[in-house]
């Protein structure tokens, strides 16, 4: 994994280049983000081509703010999932009052990066491992408010337990899993 | 709130699931100047947005994975096109990046007529964006106006719908005119002419009757519209049964009306007849107001 990671240009270096009008810093962004950003995209649409075309939006944003961004506020994975969210939420909400659009055909000529795709899987199962290790109600409060637009009074409802008793968790779960990731990361 | 109130608001702040007054109290507080919330919360967003990590199915079939990729990034590149398209100077800034690519060792003449080759895809593939482009633009523009098209066709059942509603109306009067006029030409007609009484004072009718034609027409001109729930109730009114129904009609404001009636009853002496309103579906024996009346002519 540490291999895979110093071959690769941070995050932050592809965002500078995108800056710079290097579509192929983009490519790579895409490439290593896309499949993530589409499987959170996926959890607030049911249509995957709605999911890509969030996808495109939120890395065609980074493109053309990449001048714009700030690492000292934040990560580039944040800005990007933060994006995602958002622009999934939006659409969601169009669509309730909009007919799909069309799918699109599948071609295939981009060559993944097998470094690349190791290293996401194992953020991902050190991700999965923190969030099993939370309690059953905690995770179900988290993963309700971070997937869906629910406020905090709808996701109560929907659990069917007082809004005190949802912050308490959600509060709860997010303290546990920084403390669970903060010390994979050592 | 102080601190420690917006310390525990942090969490659901990065889950972005902050009720309206919670966020205000936030921001002031950050505006405030508070380092230790800002880090704290730039953390706890790093914790949030890793939750969308945690859905990458572990063992996806590696060709959907790479196709669905490949298709993210086929609509960027379209994006790039057509950025390229409407702005040629940043695009030639992107072009100018992929040119400037270090060569490696000495071009000799074979690798400047491969680099002219290079060029000339490079053209085709601008080329081929920009129609890509406008087959897209294109074909917006076509689903544009057969929406507009079907919005139309649309509009136009509509007002076929109306215009068989109102050719059924002007056949039926038709029908009621061509009767009267039946009546009118038959050689046994006879006319009864009905005179206004006061709840309509400028109102008039005749019921035209021919027992040849077996038809009896009744007209009648200046009767107000009948109330809601109400209708015009024509009577015979016979020597041997008194008031014997004879039909049912509406009047509308400043509209004359043409309605077949009943027949008198055969062999019977009709006295007089009249029109008086009643409850709607009509009553066997008049209960209502008296609008006009008039007895028969000579035969």
């Amino acid at each position: 994994m540490a291999d895979a990671q110093q071959a690769m240009p941070a995050d932050r270096d592809l965002v500078v280049a995108m800056a710079a009008g290097n579509s192929e810093a983009l490519r790579s962004l895409s490439a290593r983000y896309g499949r993530m950003l589409a499987g959170l995209a996926r959890r607030f649409l049911s249509n995957e081509s709605d999911a890509e075309e969030v996808v495109a939006d939120v890395l065609w944003q980074a493109w053309r703010e990449a001048k714009a961004f700030d690492a000292s506020r934040g990560s580039v994975s944040v800005w990007l999932v933060t994006l995602a969210r958002s622009r999934a939420i939006d659409r969601l909400r169009a669509n309730r009052a909009r007919k799909p659009p069309p799918a699109e055909q599948p071609v295939s000529e981009q060559v993944p990066d097998p470094a690349l795709k190791i290293h996401q899987a194992q953020r991902a199962q050190i991700l999965r491992t923190a969030l099993g290790k939370l309690d059953s109600n905690e995770r179900a409060a988290l993963q309700l408010a971070y997937f869906s637009d629910l406020s905090q009074s709808e996701v109560a409802e929907k659990l069917g337990i007082p809004l005190g008793t949802v912050k308490t968790r959600m509060r709860s779960a997010m303290i546990k899993l920084r403390e669970a990731l903060a010390g994979r990361q050592e | 709130m102080d601190h420690q109130a917006i310390k525990d608001l942090l969490p659901l702040a990065a889950l972005d699931r902050l009720e309206p007054d919670e966020e205000r109290a936030l921001e002031e507080h950050l505006r405030a100047g508070c380092d230790e919330c800002d880090a704290e919360l730039r953390e706890l967003r790093e914790v949030a947005a890793s939750l969308a990590l945690s859905l990458e199915p572990e063992s996806s079939e590696g060709g959907a994975r790479e196709a669905m990729e490949d298709r993210i990034w086929r609509r960027l590149d379209a994006r790039l096109h057509s950025a390229a398209a409407a702005a040629p100077s940043r695009f030639a800034a992107r072009e100018y990046d992929r040119a400037r690519r270090p060569a490696r060792g000495r071009v000799g003449a074979w690798r400047a007529a491969a680099a002219v080759m290079a060029a000339g895809i490079v053209g085709i593939a601008i080329y081929a964006g920009q129609m890509t482009d406008r087959l897209r633009r294109a074909s917006a523009e076509n689903e544009r106006r057969l929406a507009a098209m079907s919005s139309r066709v649309e509009g136009l059942r509509a007002e076929v719908v109306r215009a068989r509603s109102e050719v059924g109306t002007l056949q039926r009067v038709l029908g009621d005119r061509l009767r009267l006029e039946n009546v009118l030409s038959a050689p046994d007609l006879r006319l009864v002419r009905l005179a206004p009484l006061a709840p309509a004072p400028g109102a008039g009718a005749i019921v035209a009757v021919s027992r040849a034609n077996k038809a009896a027409v009744f007209q009648a001109a200046g009767l107000p519209a009948a109330p809601a729930g109400k209708t015009y109730e024509l009577w015979w009114i016979t020597k041997e049964h008194g008031p014997v129904a004879a039909g049912l009609f509406q009047a509308e404001d400043g509209h004359p009306v043409i309605a077949p009636v009943a027949l008198p009853p055969a062999g019977e002496h009709v006295l007089l007849s009249a029109v008086t309103l009643e409850p709607a579906g009509g009553v066997s024996k008049p209960t209502g107001a008296m609008y006009l009346k008039g007895a028969p002519g000579p035969a």
